[in-house]
């Protein structure tokens, strides 16, 4: 049966709803808006004694020409005095043939029936719905009276709006993904607009998360799951934070963020825009990378947001093994530092290091935690009540300590009045003390690049786990660390942020915590670690304004206390032998298959505020993937990034607004190499760094250090 | 062509109508509602048998009745098909007297070249009929009647032109019988409706395309055939009658010509499916077609488009083997409509 069909037989059976004044309820004004009257029904509502219509579920048949209908689709009917809003879910063909063997055999028998014949048998596609929501025509009503027998039309986004609640919303509402619905969008002539590939175009309806539900207080957090590589987590994450820092700067909130780059290059150039800057284009164009086209702009362009990277970057990663300073008088300095090359990071290039800032610990902190830095059989009572000891007399340090040791044992081999040396020292065991030598002297190897011999001394550095300012992306690189070392910095530094939000002091009135692989933090059945920080955090985070952002690729290995309080869920592409598992009882069998085989870009969303999941797309990130930065930026093909960038950074970080024009500065570098340029904005940031006033004005300074390289290149 | 619109919704509806009225009129007639249809009341007598059932007398247009193997060429010309669909049910009772309701649909079935199948545009006519004996001297039938017409439905009368029409009215089981008799001519009528209008509009487009007539041919149409699924009149008898029943599948009898009433039908049977170990008539069926229709080969042709119509067998239809595909779809469209019409009926 054709659309138009459908639509006169509704007006046949317009009488089943003549209790409503004024004709059809479809075309009454309180439901004109949610239904797409252009494209016509596509369908009508069927229930039956086997499969009748509820207030959760109904079903539908398309029409043979809806051939754009399908699942995830969103669909409007109507019961008596309501409009009834679901998305497609599963299909069925139904034809009437008795069994799949009557064809067979009907085919092979004498007087065979030929491969075709004259008749088509009639096969009707029916849909089951999910229902999203129902709009009565009084407001003060709330129906969850079943669809019943009449035609559906597809939703507009007027409808989807309003089935998502999105009029409802607490606080703002912050863009997660698009929705594309199978009806077409329209010019003034009715007709169906067309995109670049000459196609019809189809209705988009951004996907909004409402504020309060996730970044709490009502609700919070959010959670991916998928295959690693397949799904978009981090792809999606990264756009979701950067809709969330656009959102907040709009409404005047300050927020930050914190994410762990866990591998490669996925995170290190975040303040790289997507789209080629001038003068980038051929660099960009040589990494292969293939920008945003025009779907992903319009895609933002709907969503109200810019694919502009993220301006206030910072970036911070331990040493390379055997790239720790060496300490003086127990002291490293690290104000000034300018070392990057040391950096255990893909982000050391010259010009592109302003932002990168090392980790370093010294040892106490590690003495602090002990459970974390021994294995659980060699930290018996007696070593644990050793490093109580020495936490006691104030050890601070390797150094110190390796003093310590020294002096324990010539008091051990020194012999008492009577002759005979002790067996122990302040109580504790000699054998105790050797263990406790012999345990700490491993820590150099097993926390290789984070520990320092010496105290740390940061001055101006800022620090991993400082304050946050507002719009600030930090960073943490861990991706070429050892196990040990990722583990220590992300708990560690989880649980310092978390105490700071515990005292109100960081710096941002909301703070995203971005955890990849939580499955390995917060394992379900686990417990201590990180895990108990984690799940306190999504307790408690939404009151105390931190929003913990995890993604895994299995949701069934992860803690149920931290899945069951994410007010937000996106699934991406999820392999069968995961997809069985409990952690996915909420989403139908229909949805499960296409989690299956999901394309990449595509995800399914669940939200407190939708009554069912939805599936929906989104852009490329508006940063420059990592591989692509890397050989944009990270020199993989040859030094392409301008080094003047690097001078222009510094000046904005110290001048802001007051910085001179890049062209100026080009004008003045006209000619010097890069790594001359580099030399200058080495020199430049160490001043700055080491400066006790603001008197210093880093663009005479810039100048002053420019036209002394360009003597010294006269005289090359 | 909608004869009687289901204006005012369903039956149920104008039912609470007509009664309404009724009540207004001071007549409560009673209620039979719960009853269930005619078309499957086991208790209903037979017609009683008369010389009807003999055999007519045959004409052999091809020799005499012999088997011919039909040449199966996967194709057909037909385009069109009809048939109706009816429903009869007791709705009150006054006296002995049972007050039935007729609905009768029918309609055009066509199908284009891809195999698509439509309903003809306004081939469709429904009719919702009233069958009273109206000659009872009974004052309340007769206000019943009145109110009946007031109200703009059609009323028939079963017993019309019975010599014993007061006897057979003081017979409840004889007014049901002849009222289920009036509905099937309400059918026909319907029927032959849609023919009309097929005649005029469709069949004047595509001169080259055939109609199906689902049932006996009533009207002289040269692109026509009767399609009877049902043979249960024997028009042939004796040795003839046993080379019918031996017919193997995918042949057909030499054609006959019938003559009744200035009639002239053309006839042949035809086996569609194999019959080993069923009935003798399974899969036979009876083609009419016009008195005209001589030519063997033309037989042949349409003996062969009606094997290329033969699909596997679709759900729920125990018929399957003489059903037409096309006809099946037709009749669950139809079976529908009345099914809409009957929404909110007791039975």
């Amino acid at each position: 049966m054709l659309i138009e069909d459908i639509t006169a037989e509704a007006d046949d059976f317009s009488d089943l709803f003549d209790q409503v004044p004024g004709g059809p309820i479809w075309e009454l004004d309180t439901f004109k808006n949610l239904v797409d009257h252009t494209t016509g029904a596509v369908g009508r509502v069927v229930s039956s004694e086997k499969e009748p219509a509820g207030s959760h579920e109904f079903h539908f048949w398309g029409a043979d020409d809806a051939l754009t209908l399908d699942i995830g689709h969103i669909v409007v009917a109507f019961s008596e005095e309501a409009a009834v809003i679901g998305v497609v879910d599963e299909p069925r063909r139904f034809s009437d043939m008795r069994s799949f063997l009557d064809d067979y055999f009907d085919r092979r028998m004498e007087l065979a029936l030929p491969e075709e014949g004259p008749t088509n048998r009639p096969e009707i596609l029916v849909f089951s719905v999910n229902v999203l929501a129902t709009k009565h025509l009084r407001k003060d009503v709330q129906s969850n009276r079943p669809a019943i027998n009449g035609p559906v039309f597809f939703a507009t986004s007027d409808s989807i709006g309003y089935a998502l609640g999105v009029a409802g919303f607490d606080g703002h509402k912050i863009p997660a993904l698009m929705h594309t619905n199978g009806n077409f969008v329209r010019g003034a002539d009715g007709n169906p607009e067309k995109d670049t590939n000459g196609y019809d175009k189809f209705q988009k309806t951004p996907l909004y998360l409402d504020e309060n539900y996730l970044l709490g207080p009502e609700a919070g957090h959010a959670n991916w799951t998928g295959q690693s590589g397949l799904a978009t987590k981090t792809s999606h994450a990264l756009f979701l934070t950067s809709s969330i820092f656009q959102t907040l700067e709009r409404e005047g909130t300050r927020v930050a963020a914190l994410m762990f780059n866990v591998k490669g290059p996925d995170l290190m150039w975040l303040d790289k825009p997507a789209i080629a800057p001038e003068g980038l284009e051929e660099a960009y164009a040589n990494a292969k990378w293939k920008g945003l086209n025009e779907d992903h702009l319009n895609a933002y362009a709907s969503l109200d947001l810019e694919p502009k990277p993220f301006s206030n970057l910072r970036i911070f990663a331990p040493f390379k093994p055997g790239g720790v300073p060496n300490s003086h008088s127990d002291l490293v300095n690290l104000s000034g530092f300018s070392d990057h090359k040391h950096l255990n990071t893909s982000r050391n290039m010259p010009g592109e290091v302003e932002h990168v800032y090392p980790i370093l610990w010294s040892l106490k902190p590690l003495l602090q935690m002990p459970h974390r830095i021994f294995d659980r059989m060699d930290l018996d009572d007696k070593l644990s009540g050793f490093i109580y000891e020495l936490r006691e007399i104030g050890i601070e340090s390797i150094d110190q300590l390796t003093a310590q040791f020294n002096k324990i044992e010539a008091e051990l081999a020194t012999p008492d009045e009577n002759g005979r040396t002790r067996d122990n020292w302040r109580g504790h065991h000699v054998a105790t003390i050797r263990k406790a030598r012999n345990r700490f002297n491993g820590l150099a190897d097993k926390f290789a690049g984070l520990i320092a011999n010496g105290q740390v001394d940061y001055g101006k550095q800022p620090q991993v786990d400082q304050e946050f300012s507002d719009q600030e992306l930090r960073v943490v690189d861990i991706s070429a660390c050892n196990t040990n070392v990722q583990e220590l910095i992300v708990t560690n530094t989880i649980n310092r942020v978390w105490k700071m939000a515990e005292k109100s002091n960081m710096g941002v009135d909301k703070l995203i915590v971005f955890v990849d692989e939580l499955n390995k933090y917060a394992p379900a059945g686990g417990e201590g670690g990180l895990r108990d920080t984690l799940v306190d955090i999504a307790a408690r985070g939404r009151h105390l304004n931190v929003v913990l952002l995890g993604a895994q690729q299995f949701r069934s290995k992860v803690d149920g206390e931290i899945l069951g309080n994410c007010g937000t869920s996106f699934y991406g592409r999820i392999g069968d032998e995961e997809i069985i598992n409990a952690a996915y009882r909420s989403i139908s069998e229909t949805q499960k298959q296409e989690l299956l085989g999901l394309a990449k870009g595509r995800m399914l969303i669940r939200h407190a505020h939708y009554r069912s999941p939805l599936f929906g797309t989104f852009p490329y990130p508006p940063t420059l993937p990592g591989i692509y930065g890397q050989r944009v930026f990270g020199g993989e093909n040859g030094p392409v990034g301008d080094p003047v960038d690097g001078l222009m950074n510094l000046l904005r970080q110290h001048m802001g607004d007051g910085a001179p024009h890049k062209r100026d500065v080009q004008a003045i570098a006209d000619g010097l190499e890069g790594e001359h340029i580099e030399l200058v904005r080495l020199k430049i940031n160490q001043v700055l760094a080491n400066s006790q006033n603001n008197r210093t004005n880093p663009w005479k300074m810039m100048q002053r250090e420019l036209a002394n390289q360009q003597a010294q290149r006269n005289l090359r | 062509m909608i004869e009687t619109m289901i204006a005012g919704g369903t039956l149920a509806q104008r039912v609470q109508r007509i009664q309404d009225a009724l009540r207004r009129a001071g007549l409560s007639p009673i209620d039979m509602r719960r009853a269930g249809t005619l078309e499957t009341d086991v208790l209903l007598p037979q017609m009683p048998m008369d010389g009807s059932i003999l055999p007519p007398e045959i004409e052999l247009l091809e020799g005499p009745i012999e088997h011919r193997l039909i040449v199966r060429k996967n194709e057909t010309q037909f385009s069109w098909f009809i048939d109706g669909s009816q429903k009869t049910m007791p709705v009150w009772r006054i006296g002995v007297v049972p007050i039935v309701v007729s609905i009768v649909v029918a309609g055009v079935l066509e199908r284009d070249d891809a195999g698509g199948c439509t309903l003809l545009p306004g081939s469709l006519t429904e009719t919702i009929s009233w069958i009273v004996p109206q000659q009872t001297g009974d004052r309340d039938i007769r206000t019943l009647v009145d109110v009946l017409e007031s109200l703009g439905q059609e009323v028939y009368d079963p017993l019309d032109g019975q010599d014993n029409y007061q006897q057979l009215a003081g017979m409840y089981d004889q007014v049901l019988l002849y009222a289920n008799e009036t509905a099937g001519k309400t059918r026909e009528r319907a029927e032959l409706r849609a023919v009309r209008f097929w005649e005029e509009s469709a069949a004047p487009q595509r001169t080259d395309r055939w109609l199906v007539v689902d049932g006996q041919l009533t009207a002289d149409l040269p692109n026509a055939i009767g399609f009877i699924k049902d043979p249960g009149r024997a028009h042939l008898v004796g040795d003839d009658a046993m080379t019918l029943l031996s017919l193997p599948p995918g042949h057909r009898t030499t054609a006959f010509r019938t003559t009744s009433r200035a009639r002239a039908r053309t006839h042949w049977y035809q086996r569609m499916w194999p019959a080993e170990g069923l009935d003798a008539r399974h899969a036979l069926i009876r083609i009419e077609a016009s008195g005209d229709m001589s030519d063997p080969d033309e037989i042949d042709a349409i003996a062969s488009w009606l094997m290329a119509e033969r699909v596997p067998r679709p759900t729920s239809d125990s018929r399957w083997p003489t059903l037409l595909y096309p006809v099946h779809i037709l009749e669950r469209i139809l079976k529908r409509r009345i099914n809409q019409i009957t929404t909110g009926w007791p039975v």
